[in-house]
């Protein structure tokens, strides 16, 4: 008996066998060239050091890796799917200064950005980061909260706002600062009724009208909303590290109030929205309608903006995040208002009603904050190249959860906040659970 | 009426008919110990199951009447468990089962329902009956799973030609419904059946060979649904949300509800060829070839058409010896099995094989039973070598296992006055790991990867012993039956568990606890 189990103990030994199993397909190496994106070549800033950070957008695991001198590097073992890579490098003031012969105040950042890009089995392409160095101002768009909050227990977009901060260490004034809701495509499904580029947002040089002269698409970007703050010029001086709030409707929406209709409007939790009664600007539609919001009241207290051009019935941001925000300030003898307009680059001629977006001129936008849809498979191309904003900032938890976008701080200098502003949202921005103006993260 | 509730009506009655047939026939309390015999003695026993897996064997295999029916309570509880598995269940079971001869044709039904109770399962909204799956949703935070599975078989054969020629055909078929009862819910439906026709020749007093054709075709449905919208609105909650695991690695998230659902239908074919040699001397030999390919097709339809997501083809292959031989005063059996299983994925994002699953395991058994009027003694051995392996080509995993299974174990029954017995058994278990191949990208380590990969790596190879000890009461009721008390419990240890530099967020327990109570009435 005994040995006849010894001998079925041999055989299994042997009999079952491990398989040499190979799947037709295996991850991807994939080539990343940085190089910058200079107009003038007289110098050559450094390579070495250029960080790339690739981003899988299924698993947000992210892979950072390093240029060579070259501005080369691979990277290896990529599982196919949509990536954003990120390219930047901080250039300190010293070594700028003496590489490029020109005196700069604060670090210089570079960026470059591809975002949502497909790798797939067999992916052969060698992607081109051009490192550009954005606009770093002394104001900067701090907090977005254009989620609104609780559709049922809060005050759906009723709380939204806007906050810009003096970045720097003196006074600067509001006065005519303008902001701007910016356009482009934002749902992929009706891409076939638009003139496309290549990146498959809208190709504004095939508006009707527009002037062959000008960079259309690069030059440029297009509001739906476009207002500037009043002000004598210098009627509202703003002190370094402080903040100025514009709000959809500056009152405390966490109380019941009247609206334009006189019925009080509440809100059943107002744990979930916030007081917007100290703002120092809103917006207020109700002058330029027939028929106007309920809940959009003139809060005697709190001065009014200049509305150019509006969507809507209030300053109603886009709760999904598909449209972006730019913070502008026209040079001198120029009109904002005055700024021309053109119609969505459709393949079908406009009809005369058809809608107008104001062109505003890029080295005007002090800052600029790309927004996104939360969810990546809703996420649109780009509007912004990486000369306005590098990356996107978006609320995690999606439209009507009270979160916002904030900047985040990079150091305090003397008990003033100094915010992080490396021109790159995904970078610069983080996120507030309770939209909250005024404060820092 | 459609094709469905006339399998169900077809396969429902089968098993009830033979139980009235049963009654006229007036089985007496001679039979219940017959059929009590034929479940206690596991020579008996092992070749009553190797007859339920083929039509072939009714007309040799399969005990000219037999009936039982039994109410089954099961508890398993402890964390020493694959990933996927729960950390706790509890089972109950109506099993009814029988054999009978009316005239020429001998038949064989079974029907059983089972109610299933998991708590603290993850990854896994999976009926349970395809675990080599490539496509299937999950997440890493834990549900409760709730189970109602029917199942009913039936088989017809006659001999013809004075027992020189027998065909033979059966027919299974399965409906189950399975949901979770905290977010995410998964709900998923299923049916399967299967067809087998079976022919067999004598072509001697000795010898005999057979073929058989199975055919058959399944469905599984899945849809996932959430109390919380938190959970799908965004992908913040990576505990709680939608992954889609398509392959052996880390899914993606899948958050709105038209996506989270998906329809699995299978189908499958297959052909057995059979030889059996009976010798007075040797004793008698049934060897069995079985080859079946299924096919799986992954998708959707809305009334805009289909959308495909994936396919899948499993080949199984098994191979059976069973070996019977009646002694003077004792029976000895022996079950040799190979069993292969290889599935192959079709990506329909990258259009290519991305997934390979491969398993094959070897297993002999060897069983001895001596029964005298007083005493019984049932006892056996058993070495299995399983070799498992799970390949995802895109995320570059390359994950197997190569284990021995040792098992051993013994039972006495003891015959009281008026037909009552006590019977006591011990089984010992060992696993023993052997070799293994662990290739998985750290770069690419994420939920799936930390929660089940890692998890599973580390249970399949760590070595563990296991006992348990069964005992039985069986006493005479209405005069017509055999009723049997039967508890068993099995206590598993993990012995060593490999250690791994990764980042682990759940690795397998130390032990786990299995139970179960049944009440059987033969007849």
């Amino acid at each position: 008996m005994r040995k006849y189990f010894y001998l079925i103990l041999a055989s299994l030994a042997f009999a079952s066998c491990k398989k040499n199993n190979t799947t037709d397909i295996q991850p991807v190496d994939v080539n990343v060239t940085v190089a910058y994106s200079l107009q003038t070549s007289g110098y050559q800033l450094p390579l070495t050091g250029v960080k790339v950070k690739v981003t899988n957008l299924d698993t947000k695991i992210i892979q950072e890796f390093t240029a060579s001198d070259k501005g080369m590097l691979k990277a290896t073992q990529l599982t196919p799917g949509l990536y954003d890579i990120d390219a930047s490098i901080i250039i300190s003031a010293k070594d700028y200064a003496s590489i490029t012969g020109n005196a700069v105040a604060k670090d210089v950042t570079y960026n470059a950005s591809v975002k949502n890009k497909p790798i797939g089995v067999g992916f052969s392409e060698t992607i081109d980061l051009k490192l550009v160095s954005g606009s770093i101002g002394d104001w900067v768009i701090k907090q977005i909260s254009y989620s609104g909050s609780d559709r049922v227990n809060g005050a759906t977009f009723r709380d939204q706002f806007i906050e810009f901060y003096n970045n720097s260490d003196k006074t600067l004034y509001a006065d005519s600062l303008c902001f701007a809701e910016t356009v482009g495509l934002i749902t992929k499904s009706s891409s076939s009724t638009y003139n496309l580029l290549a990146t498959g947002q809208l190709d504004w040089a095939k508006s009707v009208g527009m002037p062959a002269n000008i960079d259309a698409n690069n030059d440029y970007i297009y509001a739906r909303a476009f207002f500037m703050i009043p002000g004598t010029g210098k009627q509202y001086p703003i002190r370094p590290g402080e903040s100025i709030v514009v709000a959809q409707t500056a009152i405390n929406h966490k109380t019941p109030f009247t609206g334009a209709d006189g019925k009080t409007i509440s809100v059943l939790n107002p744990a979930l929205t916030i007081d917007l009664s100290t703002a120092n600007f809103e917006a207020y539609y109700a002058p330029f309608l027939s028929k106007p919001l309920a809940s959009d009241i003139d809060n005697p207290a709190i001065p009014n903006l200049k509305v150019f051009a509006y969507f809507g019935t209030d300053m109603i941001f886009d709760t999904g995040g598909r449209y972006s925000y730019a913070l502008i300030k026209a040079g001198t003898n120029q009109n904002p208002e005055a700024w021309p307009q053109y119609n969505y680059p459709t393949k079908a001629t406009p009809s005369s009603g058809a809608n107008k977006f104001y062109q505003i001129p890029a080295k005007y936008v002090l800052d600029a904050v790309e927004v996104q849809p939360n969810e990546v498979s809703d996420r649109i191309p780009k509007k912004y190249g990486a000369g306005l904003d590098a990356g996107f900032a978006f609320s995690p938890l999606g439209q009507y959860t009270s979160q916002s976008v904030i900047r985040k701080t990079e150091k305090t200098v003397n008990g003033r906040v100094i915010l992080k502003d490396t021109n790159n949202s995904t970078e610069d921005f983080e996120n507030l659970t309770l939209a909250a103006p005024r404060t820092f993260k | 009426m459609n094709k469905k509730v006339k399998t169900l009506l077809a396969t429902l009655f089968s098993p009830l008919f033979l139980f009235a047939q049963s009654k006229q026939d007036s089985i007496g309390l001679d039979q219940a110990k017959k059929s009590l015999n034929y479940y206690t003695d596991s020579v008996s026993l092992l070749s009553y199951n190797f007859a339920k897996e083929s039509s072939y064997y009714l007309s040799s295999l399969m005990p000219n009447k037999v009936s039982r029916i039994a109410l089954r309570y099961d508890f398993h509880k402890g964390h020493y468990t694959l990933s996927q598995g729960a950390t706790k269940i509890n089972a109950g079971t109506l099993l009814t089962e029988g054999a009978t001869k009316l005239g020429a044709i001998k038949l064989f039904g079974a029907f059983s329902y089972k109610k299933t109770f998991e708590d603290s399962t993850r990854f896994s909204h999976q009926t349970r009956s395809n675990t080599s799956t490539p496509y299937y949703f999950g997440s890493p935070a834990y549900v409760h799973y709730e189970r109602s599975v029917y199942t009913f078989k039936a088989m017809a054969g006659r001999t013809f030609f004075s027992d020189k020629f027998d065909i033979a055909i059966g027919t299974d078929y399965k409906v189950g419904n399975h949901f979770s009862t905290n977010d995410p819910r998964g709900d998923i439906g299923e049916y399967q059946f299967n067809l087998i026709g079976s022919l067999g020749y004598n072509l001697s007093k000795k010898i005999k060979i057979g073929l058989a054709y199975r055919n058959g075709y399944g469905q599984e449905k899945v849809n996932i649904g959430y109390k919380n919208p938190r959970y799908y609105e965004s992908s913040v909650y990576p505990m709680y949300y939608n992954h889609l695991i398509n392959g052996y690695g880390e899914g993606k998230p899948v958050l709105e509800a038209n996506n989270r659902v998906y329809t699995d239908n299978q189908t499958r074919e297959g052909f057995d060829v059979y030889l059996d040699i009976n010798s007075s001397s040797a004793g008698n030999f049934y060897l069995s070839g079985n080859y079946i390919t299924e096919h799986q097709r992954y998708f959707h339809s809305t009334v805009d058409g289909f959308t495909e997501f994936s396919e899948y083809d499993l080949n199984k292959m098994s191979i059976n010896l069973l070996w019977l031989k009646n002694l003077q005063s004792a029976s000895i059996g022996a079950l040799l099995n190979y069993n292969d299983l290889t599935g192959k994925d079709f990506n329909m994002v990258f259009l290519a094989n991305n997934y390979i699953y491969a398993r094959n395991n070897i297993s002999a058994k060897i069983f001895f039973n001596k029964a005298g009027k007083k005493i019984a003694y049932n006892h056996f051995i058993q070495v299995s070598k399983t070799i498992e392996e799970s390949i995802d080509g895109v995320k570059a995993n390359d994950i197997s296992f190569e284990n021995l299974l040792f098992v051993g174990g013994t039972g006495v029954r003891k015959n009281c006055i008026k037909n009552s017995f006590f019977g006591l058994s011990f089984m010992a278990q060992y696993k023993l790991p052997l070799n293994d191949t662990f290739k998985v990208l750290q770069a690419n380590e994420a939920y799936f990867t930390r929660y089940v990969i890692y998890h599973d790596y580390l249970y399949n190879t760590s070595s563990h012993l296991a006992g348990s000890i069964a005992g039985e009461y069986g006493f005479p009721i209405f005069n017509t039956m055999q009723a049997s008390f039967k508890i068993n419990a099995t206590y598993t240890q993990k012995l060593e568990q490999k250690l791994l530099n990764r980042n682990i967020v759940s690795a397998p327990g130390k032990d786990r606890f299995s139970s179960n109570i049944s009440l059987n009435l033969y007849f």
